[in-house]
């Protein structure tokens, strides 16, 4: 377990090639799921983005703690179940959804989210998969040498985000902005120690919200009706006691 | 012609026509008479006025750069950040100093007519990001920190486009030029 | 008229006139360096700049200031420690203002955009020097509102004085166009004050706290341009007050009425003025695109009722008019036409799609330039014009005024014009020296530097005339 973390955070420093890859199209390959029949990849990033990570269940390295850490940020942020989907595939053929589901720390008490899949890559596939994620492995009797990848892939099949190793938290940002947006022209950096924003950026609808310090750019026009109002009321007051003031010496005139 | 010839040329007209009206009225202050009808020609004055800001408005509210593009899908992501006084600019996100000094002074190329959308932020103070081509402004988006504007643009013409910082930044400000190649 | 006023007014307005002067010799010195005749270096180029916005913008506020408080103390009674104070404060803050710039060399532009005060390094003393400026400034000039706004008050109701019974019809005491205006602009002026305390107070935490605590540059930009924005903006209507009162009866017609739809087109500007500031903001696309909107809408309209209302009344009140012509009547009525001309520069470049390829450019110092030393400069200069003709013993000799006139529409049109060509050109605004992209910036600058030095032997022989006839009522 030891060893896997220091492998992580390993790989978590490598700058990741990306430029290669983002914007290109994946080949639509046919996998295998619990249902064991071929599925084309496309049914499930066809309607929303996918998220899709490679791992084999008996990896005796990285794969376990990398799905977990994966769950856990999924989890973490309260991104609705229907605005991706994500996919766990393994590259080795003894592999099949109970395996990966346990690999990802599901039972069938403790079921894995709707939004999630498990799915088996057929060995004729595999190498035109790999080319295009740019996944790198290789047998080593009977386990595999290989690369921890996590990609987004937009709804037209094109690679929205390549991370190699475990996501920094920018990358995490950014794949959470990209999943819960189509097309906003703008989204927030703003660092933690900003007291108040006048919008908020919300990862989870993609939109901006108003924020309280929207506030501060009405003070000052309704602090100036007030103080419009005050003196107006100080003005007359003032002006009613001179009159009352004077009162007795008019009401003495007469006499 | 450019959009900027064109106001300017729309400007001179205006301004003759304008100095005209009160040149026209200077020399008519000597005359007797006074003015006839003022409520009747006011009301047609503003009535006018109101007819050419409504048609004005009518025609370019739908042509701002916040939705250009926004139909289509961009098939080039350009990432620039600006910093006291420079630009990295780069087809990977750049999210810390690493991955700004490895991209900054690098010139990136980009396809003519392919639509880009560049994701522009600063890591200190407000910068501007502008596309010059020729010394002709063609597009700009500011370079706030915090935020990351993001604009969709199509290079219509080949060659070298220079990208100037637009919003006073300090001392070098007017030093602070990149450049993106298209082909 | 007491000696009082005339002397305070007679202050106010020859210290405004010595500022000028000063100003227009940093702006004239940043052209030249610009034209590459000089070479004084970015650092002193930027100081300059930012001197010349915060000198203009606070003069000519302050000239604004001298003629509201000169005619309105014939309507109402003005307290004169609220002028003492806003005169002692005034002089105060740009001394301080002045030491902060050219001495502790802050250079971070008149308005200071957020957050580039705090990456100026070593001029850190010239930030609080100039934040402790503004606060002197911005309570001078606060407190110099709050008493015209209770003088208005003492003799006419917030209702009355907003002129809501003349636009219903209804009876009241009869409110003149000139008290108003006055009371728009200095309602706006109080709100864009305000915005710059709220801004100041987040500038003094930060510089407290040394970097423990950071704003949200989108909201700190939407304060500055509130209050810069709206500030320059009022600052023409309290020339244009002064302008209502005076200009009829220098064309021997009677006073300008507040009828209904003055009365509308005011209330309408004291609102949408507030808003217009947000086509500062256009080129942020973090800002809501609502708010963009809004912004244009509110900028095509802002003109309208002022501008229509003001500009058809000049014309009808000169057009077959007895008018004798005066240097004070030449400077209102073509005043007008130039605000008019700026007006339409501004809004051009106030539709979305052309900020996008104008902003940042010259075109905009274009654009205020012409409605400020054109426009409000005239303004105020006819209101000082006036002034001098009513307590000076000496005429101006005629000739002087047509020397006077000339040099300041022929050096200010053609420094102008240089502007506008450059935004037509790409040229970029606030930049030291034009590089290779942009280089036609030199050429007009070398055009504009002759031009501004028409304007300021122009400004010279006024001022050394507008001395020679009064400044001996100061100590008479
Ligand atoms: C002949 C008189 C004047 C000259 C020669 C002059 C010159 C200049 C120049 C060269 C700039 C910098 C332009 C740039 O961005 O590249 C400038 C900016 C400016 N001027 Fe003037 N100007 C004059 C009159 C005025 C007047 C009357 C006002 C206002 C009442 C004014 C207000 C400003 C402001 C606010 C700025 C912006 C400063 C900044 O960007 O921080 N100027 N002027
Ligand atoms: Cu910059
Ligand atoms: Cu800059």
């Amino acid at each position: 377990m030891c060893w896997a973390i220091i492998l992580l955070s390993f790989f978590s420093t490598q700058q990741p090639d990306e430029m290669g890859y983002l914007l290109k199209n994946i080949p639509d390959v046919p996998v295998r799921t619990a249902e064991s029949s071929l599925q084309p990849l496309s049914s499930w990033y066809s309607q929303k983005p996918m998220i899709l990570t490679l791992a084999y269940s008996r990896c005796p390295g990285v794969c376990s703690p990398y799905v977990l850490q994966i769950r856990d940020q999924l989890a973490m942020q309260s991104i609705a179940e229907d605005k991706f989907q994500m996919v766990v595939l393994s590259f080795d053929s003894t592999d099949n959804a109970q395996t990966l589901s346990k690999l990802a720390g599901y039972s069938k008490v403790n079921p894995p989210p709707s939004n999630w899949t498990f799915a088996v890559l057929p060995t004729e596939s595999r190498e035109e998969l790999a080319a295009s994620l740019g996944l790198k492995w290789k047998k080593l009797g009977e386990l595999y040498d290989h690369n921890s990848l996590l990609l987004l892939v937009s709804t037209e099949g094109k690679i929205l985000q390549r991370v190699e190793g475990l996501p920094s938290n920018d990358q995490w940002n950014r794949l959470f902005r990209e999943i819960t947006h189509e097309f906003v022209p703008v989204y927030s950096t703003l660092g933690e120690n900003i007291w108040t924003s006048c919008f908020r950026y919300d990862p989870a609808s993609g939109t901006w919200r108003m924020n309280w310090g929207l506030l501060l750019i009405l003070i000052p026009s309704v602090a100036t009706v007030c103080i419009l109002l005050i003196l107006q009321t100080i003005i007359r007051v003032g002006a009613t006691k001179k009159i009352a003031n004077t009162k007795p010496i008019i009401s003495h005139d007469p006499v | 012609m450019t959009i900027q010839k064109e106001v300017f040329l729309f400007f001179i007209v205006m301004f003759l026509i304008i100095v005209l009206v009160f040149f026209l009225v200077f020399q008519a202050s000597g005359k007797s008479g006074g003015a006839q009808n003022v409520n009747r020609k006011r009301a047609i004055f503003f009535f006018i006025a109101f007819g050419t800001v409504l048609l004005v408005l009518g025609i370019t509210l739908p042509k701002t750069p916040y939705r250009l593009f926004a139909a289509e899908e961009p098939t080039q992501k350009v990432f620039v950040v600006a910093r006291q006084f420079s630009f990295a600019i780069s087809k990977f996100p750049i999210a810390n100093d690493d991955d700004f000094s490895m991209s900054a002074g690098v010139e990136i190329t980009v396809q003519k007519d392919e639509l880009i959308e560049f994701n522009v932020s600063s890591f200190d103070v407000s910068h501007g990001f502008s596309l010059y081509k020729d010394g002709v402004l063609k597009a700009q988006v500011q370079a706030m920190p915090g935020y990351v504007n993001r604009l969709r643009w199509k290079f219509s013409e080949s060659g070298t486009y220079d990208i100037l910082c637009l919003e006073y930044c300090g001392m070098a400000h007017a030093a602070m030029i990149a450049k993106i190649n298209v082909e | 008229m007491n000696t009082f006023d005339k002397k305070s007014t007679l202050l106010w307005l020859l210290t405004v006139l010595v500022v000028f002067l000063v100003a227009i010799a940093f702006g004239l010195t940043m052209r030249m360096e610009q034209a590459e005749i000089t070479e004084i270096g970015p650092l002193n180029f930027y100081i300059l700049m930012t001197s010349h916005g915060l000198l203009m913008a606070g003069v000519w506020f302050v000239a604004g200031m001298a003629g509201i408080q000169f005619i309105l103390s014939r309507y109402v009674e003005v307290p004169r420690w609220g002028s003492v104070f806003a005169y002692v404060c005034t002089v105060l803050g740009v001394v301080v203002l002045l030491i902060s710039t050219l001495l502790a060399k802050f250079h971070a532009g008149w308005y200071f955009l957020y957050p580039l005060p705090f990456y100026a390094k070593g001029t850190e003393h010239g930030l609080l020097l100039f934040m402790i400026a503004l606060t002197i400034l911005g309570v001078g000039w606060l407190m110099w509102s709050l008493v015209m706004l209770a003088s208005i008050l003492k003799k006419y109701s917030i209702a009355q004085a907003l002129a809501w019974h003349h636009i219903a019809g209804k009876d009241g005491p009869a409110v003149s166009p000139f008290i108003l205006i006055s009371f728009v602009s200095l309602i706006g002026v109080t709100a864009c004050i305000l915005a710059a305390v709220v801004l100041l107070v987040l500038y003094y935490l930060e510089f407290l706290q040394n970097g423990g605590m950071t704003s949200d540059p989108l909201l700190m930009k939407n304060l500055t341009f509130f209050f810069g924005h709206t500030l320059v903006n009022e600052m023409l209507y309290l020339g244009l007050a002064v302008l209502y009162e005076l200009f009829p009866r220098m064309a021997g017609k009677p006073d300008y009425k507040t009828s209904w739809y003055v009365g509308i087109s005011w209330n309408a500007t004291l609102l949408i003025v507030l808003f217009a500031y947000f086509h500062h903001l256009y080129m942020d696309f973090a800002q809501p695109v609502a708010f963009q909107y809004i912004g244009q809408i509110m900028s095509w309209f802002a003109p309208l009722p002022a501008a229509v209302v003001t500009i058809f009344s000049v014309l009808t009140t000169v057009y077959r008019s007895n008018m004798k012509w005066s240097l004070a009547s030449l400077l209102y009525f073509f005043g007008v036409m130039f605000w008019a001309i700026g007006g339409v520069g501004a809004i051009l470049d106030a539709v979305i799609a052309n900020n996008f390829v104008l902003h940042n450019t010259q075109w905009v110092p274009a654009h205020f330039h012409t409605y400020n030393l054109l426009g409000n400069v005239f303004f105020s200069l006819a209101f000082t014009s006036w002034f001098a003709d009513e307590i000076g013993e000496k005429k101006i000799a005629p000739g002087l005024v047509k020397v006077i006139f000339s040099l300041l529409v022929v050096g200010g049109v053609g420094f102008v014009l240089a502007f506008y060509l450059g935004g037509a050109l790409s040229v970029p605004r606030r930049v030291d020296m034009y590089n290779e992209i942009v280089s036609e910036g030199i050429t007009l600058a070398k055009l504009a530097v002759v031009c501004a030095s028409l304007y300021l032997v122009g400004m010279i022989i006024y001022t050394i005339d507008f001395t020679r006839r009064c400044a001996g009522q100061l100590f008479s």
